[in-house]
Formats: structure tokens, C-alpha cells, sequence
């Protein structure tokens, strides 16, 4: 998978998490062009194009990031402020997706700009049809914004 | 029959008048009559005798020679007087010598009888006369004539007279009683008139009236005109007397009526008296029995009321000094406790020059050497008119209130300081559970998400290459996950109860209902369930709170009254005691009342798990709701016969009201929440509310 082509930019430090929906997203068939950041810091390399991922374009930013929220280092707040304070990704969608449901934690997603706020159900059921969910709608039925002055191709995953 | 004095006058002249000429008349009569008749026999005894000479004469010769045919011829001339009944001669042996009759039928033997040796006599005898006269010749008797005449004539006679004094009588009655009539006229009349008129006058007490008078000048006249005059004058009188007693009457009710006034007065006076006395007495006993000083002055500032406590609180009684003096001799300070307290500005002084004031001093005197505080206030004792003629003060002791105070203060610095210890405390542990809440929200369903995930795509993905036994217990794994999640959803809802603000607004508490009925639909699927739902009034409540609460009092019902093949669920609502009590009722299994106490703990259930599924959460976040409004919560039920849950909403807590403390994303919750039931991506952002909230059916 080269780096420009990622769908899905899964932001977790818990590798049970990320193993869960990975499993989740393959079921869909969803899971081939995921890109895996175990922290915040990784994830804001790999958005901005800096540190290991200084060779990565801004042409082609992540169809969608999913973040969770509590991460060592920084955390999904952090990234998410920063994915949307700034010009060049704020149009990325980022979906928060964490445990808590901590009602100021959503609060202050929505305040900085988050696209959706999801709380991971309990139940695998549930969390794979979530997920599942999320996958369809962003990759598939949403049509993605204009980046850097042309359409981003919507690319079926497989 | 009326007695001739009880005769009117008219009648008694008339009486009188007739009875006097009658009786005149009458005696005149008789008198003449009387005359008349004796006159008249003594007439006839004459002409009889007259008559009987005669014959004796004649017939001397026919006794002398016994020639009785001859005496019978004379004897028969006396035909002529018809009123001579029989006439007989007789000798003077006695013989009867000749006989006559006038009736010849008498002839036969009705001689009269006479009287031996009497030859000269007269009798009268059934209506006759019978005279006898001797027959004498030449001095010898040669025989005697008897005569009988009737007295036909002297009755006659007699007849006469009387009719004729009947006659007379008569006219001269009827004179009398003319005569009578005049007079009456003239003396009765207006006499009978007088009396007419003194009767009305007596009667009618009618002044007014007045006699006729009479044409005549006599006595009568005088005396109409007299008592007229009388009259006039008793009329006068009588008015000027019924003037006088109206007037006196009328002074007699003045009278009366101030006579009751002043009796009133008087009585008022007494009562009033009474009442003053009494009122002495108790001012005097209020005076006495007050703890608080109490000094009178007049307004040359002598001491008129100096009560016991005045005595105690300041160590001396009144003295009759000026009231410059004041401050010196009982030892007021200002509250420097040195500097005499100026004599004009005591408050009494100032009362006298009709200020009210109020003071604090320090007294220290002879008797007093540790000196008292005391708080005086003063007013001016004022007439009615507003004439200052005095003041007075009420004073107290402070001293033990000002240590208080000040003791008072030192607490409450104390207690200040403690308190924002505590505040800090208190924040950091909030702080402290906050950070816990959020690390179990989030740190405690992370693993659990994980156990529940790995387990299910162990049994999915491997599930056929294991034996039976481990395939159930991946199942056991995953049910235990199941209810592990619920649980620290309920508990972390439960804690959020706690630290959400209430805010209070009118919510139509049957949109609430109707909205939980629906979301419980799934569960009342395929069951007969009867709701019976009352119009229930709006409520100041917490919206999203309270439709917690009758999410899980609903899903409560649903689940105990899922054995019973028609379920009945009631929400009723009534006033008692000036509160809503909201029931909400059904006809499932109940529960024993001697649990009730447990019913709202946290992890209390009254059934097992594998009758009614539940976590015992449910009804602890319903009762914290329920006392966050202030309101009261409690259940009544009988095993197998149902239970009725009824709550009431109360006063809120006002603390929770502030609006700045709302945190927007309240607001954004609160928006979310009419969209769970919609199968969409937002559905999923609220599972963990929901099955909060269903916890207690699933």
C-alpha cells in the first residue's frame, strides 16, 4: 500500500481496538487501504507530511480519519485541532471514535469541527455494524470534498 | 221600672203638673159629688116623707072607717112617681090596711118588714129606700104609710156626676199636660239640652261645644250663657293645660332621656374608672415583671417610672437629681467605656426634647464595678395635642450579647475558613470522581469491548472447529460482556444523574410518556398490553430527566407484567396535600411490601435474574432524579397482584438551576434524543443512553 493511497487513516493506540476494527472493516471488504497510526503524533506526521512521512503529498489526504481519542503523547483532540485548524485538511473528514461518552468530550469535538462522534458500542455486533457503516457512508456514499483544487477520486476499496 | 226621681225632667214636670191638678181636680169632684148626693138623699127623704104625709093624710078617713078600697085609690095615685116601688098602709096595730105596687107582679107577700114600735124611719136597702112615717089624727096615731122608692134616680144621677167630673178630668188633664208642654218647653228643654251638652262635654272632654240658648230672658237663659261662658273658659283653660302638659311632657322625656344619659355616663364613668384602675394595676405588674429597664421622666426630667429591672441593670433607683447630672451619677460611658456620656445626648434628655434616639452606652458606678452594656431607645411621651410632657426609655443588658457576638464572629470566621477548606476538599474529590467516572467510561469498557469482540470472532470465525462445551462458554463470555456493559452504562448514568444540572422548564409530561410508550413498543410487541394513560397537566420539570424516569418506570412495568396474559399499565395522576402525585400502576407480579425499603438501592432487585433480567440500577437513578426535583418517591404492591410506583416532582433543588452551569453539549443531547428511535448513524451515538435506559427490560 503506498502511503498516498490510503482510504482510511486509523488513528488508535490500543492494538486490541485497532485488531477489532480492522476485523470490522475487512468484513466489508474496507480494510485494504488503511493506514495505522498508534498515536497522535504519528497520525499528525502522516497528515502533514513531515517526519517518516515527509515524501507523502497533500494531493491526496485520507478519505476519512478514524480517531480515537484518548492516546499517549498527543491525544485525539489535539489532532483533530490541529486537522482542522489548518487550510490543508480541514476539509478531511474525522470521525471521533472512543469509549468514553463523556458529553464534554463531545462537546468539544463538535466545537473544533468534527465530522461525527461516534462511542464504540460494547457489543462487537454492534461495533462491527458501526463500523461498517462508517466505512460505507464516508468511502462510498459520501462524495469527498475538492482537494487542492481538484475532485479527489472516489476509488472503490479493494 | 224607673222611679219618678230617676224621671227626666220633662217627664217630671209633665208628671208633676198632671199629678197636681189631677189630684186637685179630683178632691174638688169628689167634694162635690159628695155634696151632691148627700144633698140629693137627704132630698128624697124629704119628698118621700112629703109623699107618705100625703097619703097618710088622705087615707086617715079610710082607716077611720075601715075603708081600705079608698086607702088603696090613694095609695094608687102615687102612680104619678114612677120611682116609687110599692107603698103600703098599715094600722096601728100593725095590720096592713092597703097595698100598692108598681109592678103588679110583685103584689104577692114581699112586704117589707117593720121594725117594731118604729113608726118614723128611714133605711136604705138593695138600691131602696123605705120610709115609714106614723099616721096621726088628732094626735093619736091612726095607722103608719110605709113608701119604697128605687134609687134609680139617685143613681142616675150619680152617673152623671161621675161623667161628668170624668169629662172634666179629662180636659183638664189634657190642659195640665198642654200647659206641661209649654213649660217644658221652656224650662225643660234647654235644661235637657244643658245636660245634653255637660254630657258631651264630661263624655268627650269636647270643650268646643256649647249650649243653645234660648230666645227667653229668664234664670235658664242666664245659666246656658253662664256655663256656655263656662265652657269658654274651661276651653281656654284645657287648652292652655294641654299646651302646658305637652310641654311638660316633652320636658319630662328631655329629662328622662338625660336622666339615662347621665345614669349611662355614670355607669361608663365607673366602667371606665374600673378599667383605668385595671390597667394601672397591670401596667404596673408589666412594669414590674420586665426584663428590660424601663425610666419615665416628666419634662423637667424628674424620674416619674423607674421599674425593678431599671434597679437591676443599672445598680441604683431614681434620685432626684438634674438631668446634667445624669451621666455621673449612674455612670454612663460612651462606648470607650472612659468618656462620660454627654448629659444632653442621653437618650431620655433627648426624649424630653421630643427626639427618639437609640444608644449604646457603658454604665460603671458604685454598684456596678464591672460595668455593664446596655442598649437604650427613646421616645417622648406626647399628649394628644403633641405637647412633649415627658420621655421615656427602655434599656437592656448587652453585655452578655455583646460577648456573644463577639464569640459569634470568631465562630463564623472559623467556620468560614473551614467551610472553603472543606469547598476545596470538596471540589478536589468531585474532581477526583469525575476523573474516575471518566476513566470507567473509558477505560473500563475498552477491555470489556475487547473481551466481547475477541470472543465473538473466536466463536465466528472458529466456532465450528470447537467442541459444543467451549462454544458455550464463548457464549457465557459474551453475555457476561453483555450485562458487564450495561451495567457500567447504568452506573455511569447514575452518576451523571447526579452531576447534571436540572434545568427546569414546563414540559407536557404526556409528549413524555407518549414518547417512551413508543420506544417501548418493541418490547410490548406481540403482547397484549392495555395502556391506560391520563391527561396528566404540565410539569416543572427537567425534560430529559424525567423521561428517564418514566423510560424506566414504563420498561419496568412492561417487564413485570410480561407473565400475564393481558397486562394493564395505568398512569393516574391526583392532588394530595397541594402536590401532583403522579402513579404509574400494573397488574404484574409485584413484589413483597417488606422489601420496599430495598427497592431503590443501587445492585437491589427483588427478583432473580433468570425470572426478570435487570442490573438494579434502574430504580436508584429514578429515586436520585426524583430528589434532584425535590420531589418523593415510593411504591405500594402486593405479590402477584401488581405494583404501583407514584412519585411526586416537589420543589426542584434552586441550587442546580443556574443556567451558566448548562453545558452546551446538554443541549446537543437533548436535540439527539427524539432521533433514537430512527434507525440511522445517530442511533448508534446514543446506544449507550439507550441501553441506560432500556436497561431494565432487556
Amino acid at each position: 500500500m503506498k502511503p498516498d493511497e490510503v482510504d482510511i487513516l486509523l488513528v488508535d493506540d490500543s492494538q486490541d481496538d485497532v485488531d477489532l476494527t480492522l476485523h470490522a472493516l475487512r468484513t466489508e471488504n474496507l480494510a485494504n487501504r488503511v493506514f495505522i497510526a498508534r498515536d497522535g503524533e504519528e497520525a499528525l506526521d502522516f497528515l502533514f507530511c513531515s517526519g517518516p512521512h515527509a515524501q507523502r503529498s497533500f494531493d491526496h489526504p485520507p478519505k476519512l480519519v478514524l480517531l480515537d481519542l484518548k492516546m499517549p503523547k498527543v491525544d485525539g483532540m489535539q489532532v483533530l485541532k490541529q486537522i482542522k485548524g489548518d487550510e490543508r485538511t480541514k476539509t478531511i473528514p474525522v470521525v471521533l471514535m472512543t469509549s468514553s461518552r463523556e458529553e464534554r468530550d463531545m462537546a468539544s469535538g463538535y466545537d473544533l469541527g468534527v465530522n461525527s462522534y461516534i462511542q464504540k458500542p460494547v457489543d462487537f455486533g454492534e461495533f462491527r455494524n458501526v463500523v461498517k457503516l462508517l466505512g460505507l457512508y464516508w468511502l462510498v456514499t459520501n462524495r469527498p470534498p475538492i482537494a487542492n483544487g481538484k475532485p479527489a477520486v472516489a476509488k472503490q476499496g479493494r | 221600672m224607673l222611679r219618678f226621681r230617676d224621671y227626666s225632667i220633662a217627664k217630671k214636670l209633665t208628671s208633676m203638673n198632671m199629678l197636681v191638678s189631677g189630684t186637685a181636680l179630683l178632691l174638688a169632684v169628689a167634694a162635690f159629688v159628695a155634696h151632691e148626693l148627700i144633698t140629693f138623699r137627704k132630698t128624697l127623704v124629704a119628698n118621700l116623707s112629703i109623699q107618705a104625709q100625703i097619703v097618710g093624710s088622705n087615707s086617715i078617713s079610710a082607716l077611720l072607717f075601715n075603708d081600705p078600697g079608698s086607702a088603696e085609690k090613694t095609695l094608687s095615685a102615687l102612680e104619678a112617681a114612677p120611682h116609687i116601688e110599692y107603698a103600703s098602709i098599715y094600722t096601728p096595730d100593725g095590720q096592713l090596711f092597703a097595698a100598692y105596687w108598681r109592678d103588679p107582679g110583685h103584689r104577692a107577700g114581699l112586704l117589707p118588714s117593720i121594725p117594731a114600735a118604729q113608726t118614723k124611719i128611714h133605711w136604705f136597702e138593695d138600691r131602696q129606700i123605705t120610709v115609714v112615717r106614723p099616721i096621726v089624727f088628732q094626735g093619736k096615731p091612726a095607722g103608719m104609710v110605709c113608701i119604697r122608692s128605687d134609687l134609680r134616680e139617685w143613681t142616675e144621677r150619680l152617673q152623671r156626676y161621675a161623667a161628668i167630673a170624668a169629662g172634666v178630668m179629662l180636659v183638664s188633664l189634657m190642659a195640665a199636660w198642654l200647659t206641661s208642654s209649654v213649660i217644658r218647653r221652656a224650662i225643660a228643654d234647654p235644661i235637657v239640652r244643658l245636660a245634653e251638652t255637660a254630657r258631651i262635654v264630661s263624655s268627650h272632654k269636647n270643650y268646643s261645644v256649647r249650649a243653645p240658648l234660648t230666645s227667653n230672658r229668664d234664670e235658664l237663659a242666664g245659666l246656658i250663657a253662664t256655663f256656655n261662658e263656662m265652657l269658654a273658659q274651661i276651653q281656654q283653660r284645657d287648652t292652655a293645660l294641654q299646651f302646658e302638659i305637652e310641654e311638660r311632657t316633652q320636658a319630662e322625656e328631655q329629662l328622662t332621656g338625660q336622666a339615662e344619659e347621665l345614669s349611662r355616663q355614670a355607669k361608663e364613668l365607673l366602667r371606665s374608672q374600673q378599667a383605668l384602675e385595671n390597667q394601672k394595676l397591670m401596667l404596673q405588674s408589666v412594669l414590674d415583671s420586665m426584663e428590660e429597664g424601663l425610666v419615665a421622666a416628666d419634662e423637667h426630667g424628674n424620674f416619674i417610672i423607674w421599674n425593678p429591672a431599671a434597679i437591676k441593670i443599672l445598680g441604683l433607683g431614681a434620685a432626684k437629681i438634674s438631668s446634667q447630672e445624669w451621666s455621673t451619677h449612674y455612670g454612663l460611658f460612651l462606648a470607650d467605656t472612659v468618656t462620660p456620656f454627654p448629659p444632653e445626648q442621653t437618650p431620655l434628655a433627648r426624649a424630653i426634647r421630643g427626639e427618639v434616639s437609640t444608644a449604646e452606652m457603658f454604665v460603671r458606678n458604685a454598684e456596678l464595678d464591672q460595668g455593664v452594656w446596655i442598649e437604650a431607645s427613646a421616645s417622648p411621651l406626647k399628649e394628644e395635642n403633641g405637647t412633649v410632657r415627658g420621655g421615656v426609655v427602655a434599656f437592656r443588658d448587652i453585655t452578655q450579647r455583646r460577648a456573644d457576638e463577639r464569640e459569634i464572629r470568631k465562630l463564623n470566621e472559623e467556620l468560614e475558613e473551614r467551610v472553603a477548606q472543606r469547598t476545596v476538599q470538596l471540589e478536589a474529590a468531585n474532581h477526583e470522581l469525575e476523573a474516575f467516572t471518566y476513566s470507567v467510561s473509558h477505560d473500563l469498557r475498552a477491555p470489556l469491548r475487547h473481551i466481547g469482540g475477541f470472543s465473538k470472532i473466536l466463536s465466528e470465525d472458529f466456532g465450528s472447529g470447537m467442541p459444543p462445551e467451549a462454544q458455550s462458554h464463548l457464549q457465557r463470555i459474551e453475555d457476561g460482556v453483555h450485562r458487564m456493559g450495561l451495567l457500567v452504562d447504568e452506573l455511569l448514568n447514575l452518576a451523571r444523574v447526579g452531576r447534571h444540572a436540572l434545568r427546569l422548564q414546563g414540559t407536557r409530561l404526556n409528549s413524555v410518556i407518549e414518547e417512551v410508550v413508543s420506544l417501548l413498543q418493541p418490547e410490548a410487541e406481540g403482547r397484549n398490553v392495555a395502556w391506560k394513560i391520563a391527561d396528566l397537566p404540565s410539569a416543572e420539570c427537567d425534560p430529559i430527566l424525567i423521561k428517564q424516569v418514566f423510560q424506566n418506570l414504563l420498561a419496568n412495568a412492561l417487564k413485570f407484567t410480561r407473565t400475564r396474559e393481558r397486562a394493564a399499565i395505568e398512569i393516574s395522576q391526583r392532588q394530595e396535600n397541594g402536590e401532583m402525585v403522579i402513579a404509574i400502576g400494573d397488574n404484574g407480579v409485584g413484589f413483597n411490601m417488606k422489601y420496599k425499603d430495598k427497592l431503590f438501592g443501587v445492585f437491589q432487585r427483588l427478583h432473580r435474574a433468570e425470572d426478570f433480567e435487570g442490573t438494579g440500577i434502574g430504580l436508584a437513578t429514578v429515586q436520585r432524579i426524583i430528589r434532584k426535583h425535590g420531589g418523593r418517591i415510593w411504591a405500594e404492591a402486593e405479590l402477584d397482584k401488581g405494583a404501583t410506583f407514584c412519585f411526586t416532582l416537589g420543589a426542584a433543588e434552586s441550587t442546580q438551576v443556574k443556567l451558566e452551569d448548562v453545558k452546551p453539549e446538554d443541549a446537543k443531547l437533548e436535540n439527539a434524543k427524539p432521533d433514537e428511535a430512527k434507525p440511522t448513524v445517530i442511533r448508534a451515538i446514543e446506544v449507550g443512553t439507550k441501553s441506560a435506559a432500556a436497561g431494565a427490560q432487556v
